[in-house]
């Protein structure tokens, strides 16, 4: 048997194998990869969710319903579902922000990160507010809670429950800053970790916010503004919310330059909105030259189609063809080159909606102050925006130019960058006559149509953002927005929300039940239904024009 | 002389072998010669003593201590043999030969050969002592030629016979009047011949189709009597391996396993195979069976992306099973329920597949060499159905989208969109007049094609019906594979190389797959033996196809280009540009996408066991065993710059590339006690311990945006990302089973085992389950020897068994970023709610059955009934996204698995020459979602809803069974019409509702055996009765109205009929009337718009309204088939060369087959569509209710040549 004594060391060097394995045993299943929560960098979280939330948010062109856009290839009025806000919201802003804020409790050194804290439940308002703009009633005080309390199904708020709060947390969290403490420093790409920025914006957020219950809530309104001065608000240009593109990938460029440098002369441009194009071109505003091209299509009957120059497109459902055919490709403008540009700025708030917004304000006595004055104050900030966009944009032109014209000769290309430039330029000494002469400067007529001039104006000035034209055309029904034949359950009107999104229907019944409820029951969770703050009883005004309708195509140049 | 030869015979100077087979022979064998050298020793029976004390024994008692005590086993016919006579026997370390000259004396012949030890009479023996006799020899083979020693030799009705000798020869004196000879052997068919005339008789046995002594291998590779068990295991053998050439080996257990459903992927030549038994158990782990290659599990990384089958499309590299070399498999045998899986512990909870590969142990003794060659071809079979009548277009009119056209010659004329444009249009009766797209401009003028001019006028008509085909090749799959084995009385080994390529149906997909396996084992002496093999298997794959909605799917374009559009074309524009633009009627090249867009991968895998055996006494032993599989692979996607793609990464040009490592790690120790402790009572256990240890990693390379144009080298990229991923799990385990077996009648089974495993929660880590069965021969106990039931045998079992968890599963934790923001990193908090006390999913089973055996075993049935639950189920629930996260792990839910299997088989014919055999499966499955977490009434197994709307999803809903369709039903009237809207189209519900369950009602299989002679036809047949299919391809070719059936209901005439062209600037004509009325009803609403009754619907629609709107509304109802189907599965003709005609070759074994695989639908509810219902997506557990823009299933035709030496 002796012989026998190696093959059972052997044995029991397997087993002893075996052993060995165990003292790792209880630790194996901590992901090597696993950030904890005690150690994870907040700067990091912050610095995603703002690339996110700006750069990656809101710039596109298909702000339809707020007149800056327009729709060519999709139905502007169908109905069902957009998750797009909701899912970012919850999915990612709103859970890592307030996770910051649970980390900024949590932590043991939290008095000293009294500026993140606050500076995260910022952007959370703007985040949420967003939200409930787009959907009405949502989960708000019971969604993304620290993970051992999170709740699963979580219950509807009031949207006029969740402004409360929204304006709550503005206040405390301006209140909450504490200038010997450091902040975020340079993973703040808004404000370089400058907390009296963050305080302006919250300050001009919580205007914003307040002017948006003006039809709903006077008093809330008038309440919520009273304490702010001009000083507190962001009112210089200075101040402004923005995050400009970057190079390092190209995720981080301006996704249109991305998209033609791939593209080149295949990238088809989008048409410029008629509601937008409108206003510019009927008040020869400067700007119009900056944004959108000149017609190049033309009909074969009407040679002289040519010489249209600016025509902007309406909203067309697809209904009626011979709509359609009206509007042909290369027969309504297109937006200029400088939108293509590498670096961009991407912006939260600008300076020129703080005094548009104190022009409604005044106008309507919600804030004293002097209407004229601050509507002209956002027009020459306007300007100014539209001009450094210009300036920004030159020097990175030839870049642009080149690639849509990938192909031609180089003479070609430099008679085409030059023709651009000169083509789209924007002068002080036009500024300036413009805001010294043209009618449209000066508020006239009823507070009404003051009131169109100003939220006209507005829009221009917001261009692209979106979601805050958006806002402003359901809360007041300006601009006019020329809309086509639509056959569809909207009929052609603007929708007042997005309904929520399916999955809330299958996974999380029994709240969305109860919230359907609050908004009238069966059939009402859709895009024709009233959010809280939609007050207006007259929200859908007709616009003069007609939709031009022709019986047969148009044909190429 | 052959047949005789030992291995030391290879070099005798006599050898008459051919010279060119001996050069082989000794070439191959040498290179392992040295090897088998060191294994070589004495033969047992020489080395072999044995001391016994026996006094006044009967001749039996003293053989079966022999067998007790020995490895020797004993043949004889008791009827020749008189093992009643009583003995004394006194011997002290004696070679057997001596013990054995003593108690037999004279009267009795013995044979050693190996440890078999036959005993026949002597020719002097006073009982075969009869007048007037005659000589009849001959020689017994098996069926694959090898001579079969120790056959009972009997002139029937008399107790006179021999045995076989070593080489299967016999020689027996018969009287005169004698009828005819008897042919016995163990485990195979007794026989019968009618002597008349012959002074020869050969026969070949052949295998009892249910043998009473099989054999069959169970959890940990114990080897057990089917009598033995206590539940259902069910074995291919190598007569159901051996002809037919599968390139996964899960594919044999097809229609041939009661209660094991097996569906191919619907994702090329070398995609994965699901396999689920006794129906789908888990809802987000794996439902597939584990497989055990010779003791050790090894990994089967199947594709189980859930949400692979519709959203975004994947690529299947194929499973791990798949790469096992089917030439290597001796038999597989499925392990179904817990009862039999339970020592496997949680990796056996979906049932065990127990593989056993072939080795040197069971071949002949000295060199054998066995060469094994086939082809296949892949021919395509169901391709959907198109309509052919009516061009691109909307309104039944038309020819173009947008309003594009050009000026030829002064008229305009009509563009097709360049995207994808759907067949509303005019019919393609040649009366519309296009411009003539499809001639490429040669030189092209501009590089777009847009600009190039052009100026002729050609009539809008059909291309051929069946032109899809031509995009596709008719695969092929050549497999060779050659083994030599060697074997002797102390060791065996077993070399094989074996090689499989195929070029797949899809243009450019190429799969190889190479393995070299070798095999040994060794018994030092009595109390040592080794065993040990590897394995290398390289796989390499080139432009596997895409599945599901993705460009890079040839189908998904395939299935949606107009009519109209020449495919030569279509090639030729690819061929010429090398671009995907779209053009008219294009709108992803497919050409481009096959050719273009590449994937390649390799894998490099090595699977290797160790085990050692220490026998300490006849009845301890005990063994170690360790075992490894591992693999390196890499998987590289590129995409050329394309600015012409609507793709955004494709559009800077990219490449991903993917390096893995996995090591399946696993070695266990097992005491065995085997004993028989009374005449009555023997007593078997097993006291064992193992460890798993499990590790993934990969890197992943992302790089976009080419620096220079189409090097594919990570260096290249301007944008790079990259990726890593590390899974680590271990699992220790001990385990018990304890067998009583009462005077072989009846038997109990205890198991019971504990596992730890590190992917649960730190204080639920240990978990125990145990396992009762019980299995009684009642016929044995009963002693019921009637002519009708020959035997009988009632089983019964209880069963748990624990399943862990995927690792990490237990902590939060942020997700990092290699991208971030101009040097600024990114983090992110993740979104699944962890479960830190994660407990183990617990399944629990009975299961009763019963083994009738009817006429002497011509008849058999098996009757298995079964019921089992599994609980705390392991789920990533789906949660509300507005509580801040998207998922929450929970161990929860319940879900019930009960049902019958049946096999049932007849030998309808049996003669000497002609058998027809019969076998029959059935299984049905029933389960029952019972409760999911108590909030929430469903749970999602595949997603749609990231693809296209219409679709539907497959969910578990509770108190329903597993795998519910659900989506937007019909809206339809009180009485079950559908309604119609406004419009003239249907409409849906307003809500989603369960529109079928993709479980079958039940599934079978009929397998068809003749044999005559060498001859043997072989016809399967595959049953699947229910199951619901939502077709992705319907849907598709009825929005785009492209399906056969979209034909119904179109407008006949277009509108521009009159004038063949539209005159510039102006509408012409009227338009026809349309003639498709939906059958339907209208609401009738009053004044206040409640709706007061229903009218028929009298509305004329287009096509698109008739047809389309039902995929555009989202009808989900409209795209759910029937999946039930009768294939005809193979049909396999093959035939075995008698031993007698090889006699004069170096051949010992010839066998030619040819077979048909997947040859049709003898019935198939989607048939009408054109698609298989068998084109699950992947291997995901809701996937087979998923048919999405599958590539055409095929018919595989080959030739197998298979030669033994």
């Amino acid at each position: 048997m002796k012989n026998y004594l190696k093959i059972i060391v052997a044995f029991a060097l397997v087993l002893l194998m075996s052993n060995s394995c165990t003292k790792d045993f209880d630790q194996m299943n901590i992901s090597r990869s696993l950030v904890t929560q005690e150690i994870v960098d907040i700067n990091m979280i912050f610095t995603k969710v703002l690339a996110d939330a700006v750069v990656n948010g809101e710039n596109g062109f298909g702000g339809v319903y707020s007149g800056m856009a327009a729709a060519n290839a999709w139905n502007p009025f169908q109905t069902g579902e957009a998750s797009g806000v909701w899912d970012a919201t919850y999915g990612n802003f709103g859970r890592n922000l307030s996770d910051i804020v649970d980390i900024c409790t949590k932590r043991a050194n939290a008095a000293d990160l009294v500026n993140n804290k606050a500076i995260a439940r910022i952007l959370k308002v703007w985040v949420f507010a967003r939200c409930t703009d787009t959907y009405g009633d949502i989960p708000y005080f019971e969604s993304c809670l620290p993970v051992e309390k999170a709740i699963t199904t979580p219950k509807y708020d009031s949207q006029k429950d969740i402004y409360n709060d929204l304006f709550k947390e503005l206040k405390e969290a301006v209140a909450e800053f504490d200038a010997d403490k450091a902040s975020y420093g340079n993973a703040d790409i808004l404000y370089n970790g400058d907390i009296d920025k963050w305080k302006k914006f919250a300050n001009s957020l919580r205007l914003r916010l307040a002017l948006r219950l003006r039809y709903v809530d006077a008093a809330a309104a008038t309440a919520q503004m009273a304490d702010l001065t001009e000083a507190d608000l962001i009112t210089s240009r200075d101040d402004d919310a923005f995050i400009a593109n970057i190079t390092d990938y190209p995720t981080h460029q301006n996704s249109l330059y991305t998209d033609l440098v791939a593209r080149q002369a295949t990238v088809v441009k989008a048409n410029v909105g008629k509601t937008l194009l409108d206003i510019l071109n009927n008040n020869n505003d400067p700007r119009l030259r900056v944004f959108a091209d000149t017609v190049k299509g033309y009909y074969p009957q009407i040679p002289d189609y040519h010489y249209l120059k600016y025509r902007g497109m309406p909203l067309l459902t697809g209904a009626n063809p011979e709509e359609g055919y009206a509007y042909g490709n290369n027969t309504v403008c297109k937006w200029t080159d400088l939108f293509w540009v590498e670096i961009r700025k991407f912006y939260l708030f600008k300076a020129s909606e703080t005094y548009f917004n104190l022009a409604e304000a005044a106008l309507f006595n919600i804030k004293a102050g002097d209407a004229q004055a601050y509507y002209k104050k956002g027009m020459e900030l306007a300007m100014a925006d539209t001009k450094e966009m210009y300036d920004d944009a030159v020097p990175q032109l030839k870049d642009v130019v080149t690639f849509f014209n990938s192909g031609k000769t180089q003479a070609e290309i430099d008679a085409a960058l030059t023709s651009d430039i000169a083509q789209t330029a924007i002068t002080q000494a036009q500024i300036d006559n413009f805001l010294n002469t043209s009618p449209v400067v000066t508020l006239t007529g009823t507070e009404e149509q003051k009131l169109e001039q100003i939220i006209n104006q507005k829009m221009v000035a917001l261009f692209p953002m979106e979601h805050e034209g958006w806002c402003d055309q359901r809360r007041t029904g300006y601009p006019r927005i020329l809309v086509g034949q639509d056959n569809g359950p909207l009929q052609g009107h603007i929708p007042r929300r997005m309904p929520w999104p399916g999955s809330e229907k299958l996974i999380n019944t029994a709240q969305y039940n109860i919230a359907l409820e609050h908004i009238g029951g069966a059939g009402k969770d859709e895009r024709t239904t009233n959010i809280w703050w939609e007050a207006n009883p007259d929200p859908f005004k007709v616009h003069p024009g007609t939709v031009e309708k022709r019986s047969s195509p148009w044909v190429s140049q | 002389m052959k047949k005789n030869l030992d291995y030391y015979g290879l070099f005798s100077p006599n050898s008459n072998w051919h010279k060119i087979i001996l050069t082989m022979k000794i070439s191959i064998f040498l290179m392992f010669y040295s090897l088998v050298n060191i294994f070589a020793a004495p033969s047992y029976s020489q080395s072999t003593k044995i001391s016994l004390n026996f006094k006044d024994a009967t001749i039996e008692e003293v053989l079966n201590k022999i067998e007790d005590e020995s490895e020797f086993y004993f043949l004889y016919n008791q009827k020749l043999v008189d093992v009643t006579r009583k003995v004394n026997i006194e011997a002290d370390k004696e070679p057997i030969g001596e013990i054995l000259s003593d108690i037999f004396k004279n009267d009795i012949r013995f044979i050693v050969y190996d440890r078999q030890i036959i005993l026949t009479q002597n020719d002097a023996s006073p009982v075969s002592l009869v007048l007037q006799q005659q000589k009849i020899s001959g020689t017994v083979t098996d069926k694959s030629g090898s001579p079969l020693p120790g056959v009972n030799v009997v002139v029937t009705g008399t107790t006179q016979g021999t045995l076989t000798d070593i080489a299967g020869k016999y020689s027996i004196d018969v009287p005169k009047e004698s009828k005819s000879l008897s042919f016995t052997f163990v485990g195979m068919e007794a026989q019968e011949v009618i002597i008349g005339s012959l002074t020869q008789i050969n026969i070949t046995m052949v295998e009892s189709a249910i043998a009473l002594e099989e054999v069959v291998v169970t959890a940990l590779g114990i080897k057990r009597e089917v009598k033995a068990l206590g539940f259902a295991a069910q074995k291919i053998g190598e007569n159901d391996l051996s002809a037919s050439r599968e390139i996964s080996i899960t594919n044999f257990m097809t229609a041939k396993v009661a209660g094991v459903q097996v569906t191919k992927t619907a994702s090329g030549t070398g995609g994965s195979t699901n396999v689920v038994i006794r129906g789908n158990k888990s809802f987000t782990g794996s439902n597939q069976p584990l497989y055990v290659v010779d003791g050790m599990p090894i990994y089967n990384n199947s594709n189980e992306n859930k949400y692979n089958a519709v959203a975004s499309a994947g690529i299947d590299y194929g499973d791990g099973i798949g790469g096992i070399n089917p030439q290597d498999v001796e038999s597989m045998n499925v392990l179904k329920g817990p009862a039999a899986t339970a020592l496997y512990g949680s990796r056996g909870s979906n049932g065990v597949v127990v593989i056993t590969t072939k080795s040197g142990k069971n071949a002949k003794k000295g060199i054998g060499v066995e060469i094994n060659s086939g082809v296949t071809f892949e021919k395509l079979y169901l391709v959907p159905k198109y309509q052919n009548q009516f061009g691109s277009g909307y309104g039944d009119e038309g020819y173009a989208d947008q309003g594009w056209g050009t000026d030829i010659n002064g008229v305009f004329y009509l563009w097709p969109d360049n995207g994808q444009l759907d067949s509303w249009g005019a019919p393609l009766d040649g009366k519309t007049k296009i411009p003539n797209w499809w001639t490429m401009p040669s030189p092209l003028t501009s590089s777009q094609i847009w600009d190039c001019p052009i100026k002729d006028v050609i009539p809008l008509v059909a291309q051929p019906k069946d032109n899809v085909r031509n995009f596709f090749n008719t695969g092929v799959t050549y497999s060779n594979n050659l083994a030599v084995t060697s074997s002797n009385d102390k060791s065996s080994m077993r070399l094989s190389a074996g090689s499989i390529k195929t070029s797949g149906i899809v243009p450019n997909e190429e799969i190889s797959n190479k393995s070299v396996s070798f095999n040994g084992t060794t018994k030092v002496n009595e109390i040592l033996s080794f065993e040990a093999k590897v394995s290398y298997i390289r796989t390499e794959g080139d432009q596997r196809p895409l599945t599901g909605y993705s460009e890079a799917n040839p189908m998904y374009n395939l299935i949606s280009m107009p009519r109209s559009t020449p495919l030569d074309f279509v090639k030729q524009q690819y061929e010429i540009t090398k671009t995907n633009i779209r053009y008219p009627g294009i709108n992803y090249n497919p050409y481009y996408m096959v050719n273009e867009i590449k994937n390649h991968d390799f894998k490099d895998r090595v699977i290797g066991s160790a085990s050692t055996t220490l026998k300490f006494n006849s009845w301890l032993s005990l063994m170690g065993r360790v075992g490894v599989d591992f693999y390196s692979q890499m998987r590289q996607n590129t995409w050329p710059k394309d600015p012409s793609s609507k793709n955004f990464n494709s559009r800077l040009g990219q490449l991903t590339q993917e390096i893995g490592r996995m090591r399946d790690f696993n070695a266990d120790i097992m005491l065995t006690a085997d004993k028989k402790v009374s005449d009555n009572i023997s007593l078997n256990g097993v006291l064992g311990a193992s460890v798993r240890t499990f590790r993934e990693d990969n890197l992943s390379v992302d790089g976009r945006g080419f620096k220079a144009k189409d090097v594919y080298d990570i260096s290249n990229f301007t944008d790079v990302r990259t990726g890593s991923y590390l899974s680590e799990k271990e699992m220790q385990s001990v385990f018990f089973t304890g067998q009583m077996a009462y005077k072989n009648y009846l038997f109990l089974d205890v198991t019971g085992r504990n596992d730890w495993s590190s992917a649960l929660g730190v204080n639920n880590q240990s978990f125990f389950y145990p396992s009762v069965s019980t299995g009684f021969v009642f016929t044995d106990a009963f002693d019921i020897k009637n002519g009708i039931l020959n035997y009988g045998k009632v089983r019964a079992s209880w069963a748990q068994s624990g399943n862990d968890s995927r690792p990490y599963m237990t902590l939060v934790g942020y997700n990092l970023y290699t991208t971030g923001w101009n040097g600024l990193s990114f983090a992110s908090k993740n979104g699944t709610i962890p479960l830190f006390n994660l407990k183990n999913e617990l399944t629990e089973s009975i299961e009763f059955g019963a083994d009738l055996r009817f006429l002497n075993s011509r008849i058999n049935l098996d009757l298995t009934y079964y019921d089992g639950k599994t609980s705390n189920q392991i789920l990533e629930l789906g949660i509300s996204n507005a509580s801040g996260y998207g998922s929450q792990l929970l161990n929860a839910g319940e879900v019930r698995n009960s049902g019958i299997e049946a096999t049932f088989g007849i030998t309808p014919v049996k003669s000497n020459d002609f058998r027809w055999d019969i076998n029959f499966n059935y299984a049905a499955n029933h389960s029952k979602i019972v409760t999911l977490d108590g909030k929430i009434q469903t749970y999602p197994l595949i997603e749609s809803s990231g693809g296209e709307p219409g679709l539907a999803n497959i969910e578990a809903r509770v108190g329903e069974a597993y795998g519910n369709i659900i989506g937007y039903a019909y809206q339809r009237a009180p009485d079950g019409q559908k309604i119609v809207d406004g419009s003239g189209s249907y409409i849906r519900e307003s809500k989603l509702s369960v529109l079928g369950n993709i479980t079958p009602k039940w599934i079978g299989g009929l397998n068809n055996t003749f044999s005559y002679k060498g001859l043997s036809l072989n016809v399967l047949l595959d049953f699947k009765e229910g199951g619901k299919v939502i077709s992705a391809t319907k849907y598709e070719m009825t929005r785009k109205g492209l399906g056969e059936w979209t034909v119904e209901g179109r407008r006949p005439k277009a509108r521009y009929e009159q004038g063949d062209v539209i005159p510039a600037g102006s509408n012409v004509g009227d338009p026809m009337p349309y003639t498709g009325v939906l059958d339907g009803v209208v609401e009738i609403k009053d004044a206040g718009g409640n709706v007061t009754g229903y009218e028929k619907n009298t509305k004329a629609v287009p096509g698109m309204i008739y047809w389309g709107n039902r995929a555009w509304n989202g009808i989900a109802e409209e795209f759910v088939e029937d999946g039930s189907y009768i294939s005809l599965r193979e049909v396999m003709l093959s035939y075995t060369f008698k031993p007698s005609l090889l006699a004069k070759t170096p051949i010992s074994g010839l066998t030619v087959s040819a077979f048909g695989r997947n040859l049709m639908y003898l019935q198939n509810g989607m048939n009408y569509i054109g698609v298989s219902p068998e084109s699950a997506p992947n291997t995901a557990g809701g996937a087979s209710g998923m048919e999405s823009l599958t590539i055409p299933s095929t018919s595989t035709y080959g030739f197998n040549v298979k030669i033994t030496f």
